[in-house]
């Protein structure tokens, strides 16, 4: 009995510690001059990261810009929401 | 056209009557379709302005929404409108200059954006940027949208500097 519940909290937290990634999907619309700007400016990535990860969107359709717990890619995801970036999170193995 | 220039720390255009009357008109016209948005659900306008943070759980994706899309919207109003605002022209000049520091830039940007993102919408632009609507009204839509997306570009430039 001891051994299941040991067994089902370790599965639990093995669950609880795969991270959460966001996602920033290109479109047709937003500038990539705007994007990499919104990258630095708000993730604080330098010219060179901010400008790979916006070319990354720009020609893979997408690029995971930042990962860690749910709860602070929520905070990502709405702030590159407000900034009108087509943003999205998930499980990173999802 | 008119673009932004670096002007004391921060960023100024000149617009004419014209210009200013049509981003202000435009400006308001995206504040009230988002302050409106409980009546016009399924928009691709608004799908765009506030897309589901995850796309295969609508669970997730609803209490999401729930947190988070008031703020949101709270906040695109305002940045729509203060833009409208300082679009406000002044008796007998026939000008408007616009004069933004750093905060009011940010408010720009964001606000430029997401009303190029409304144009763009209604235009549905393909992956190209190739608008796939057509006719008179499309054509006006598209020189506006080209004009907004220089604009766009010069404050960005300005910020980036």
């Amino acid at each position: 009995m001891s051994d299941t519940l040991e067994r089902t909290e370790l599965r639990e937290q093995a669950l609880l510690d795969v991270p959460w990634i966001t996602i920033v999907w290109n479109d047709p619309i937003n500038l990539m001059s705007y994007v990499s700007w919104v990258f630095r400016s708000y993730f604080g990535f330098d010219r060179a990261m901010a400008d790979r990860l916006m070319l990354t969107v720009h020609t893979e359709g997408k690029a995971v810009v930042a990962s860690g717990s749910r709860e602070e890619m929520e905070r990502h995801v709405a702030a590159m929401h407000g900034y009108g970036l087509w943003a999205t999170l998930q499980k990173e193995d999802a | 056209m008119s673009r932004f220039h670096a002007r004391g720390g921060g960023a100024s255009a000149k617009f004419s009557l014209g210009e200013a009357a049509i981003l202000a008109g435009l400006a308001r016209q995206v504040a009230g379709v988002i302050a409106g948005r409980a009546d016009t659900a399924g928009d691709p306008v608004l799908d765009r302005l506030f897309p589901s943070a995850y796309p295969d759980n609508d669970e997730f994706s609803s209490e999401f929404r729930r947190f988070t899309e008031d703020e949101l919207g709270d906040e695109k109003v305002r940045n729509a409108l203060a833009l409208a605002n300082s679009l406000e022209p002044k008796p007998d000049k026939v000008k408007v200059r616009v004069t933004l520091d750093a905060e009011d830039a940010l408010v720009w940007l964001r606000a430029l954006n997401d009303i190029r993102l409304a144009l763009g919408t209604r235009l549905g632009l393909d992956d190209e940027g190739e608008p796939t609507v057509e006719g008179d009204d499309a054509d006006f839509t598209v020189a506006v949208y080209d004009w907004l997306g220089g604009l766009q570009q010069s404050l960005v430039t300005v910020v980036d500097a």
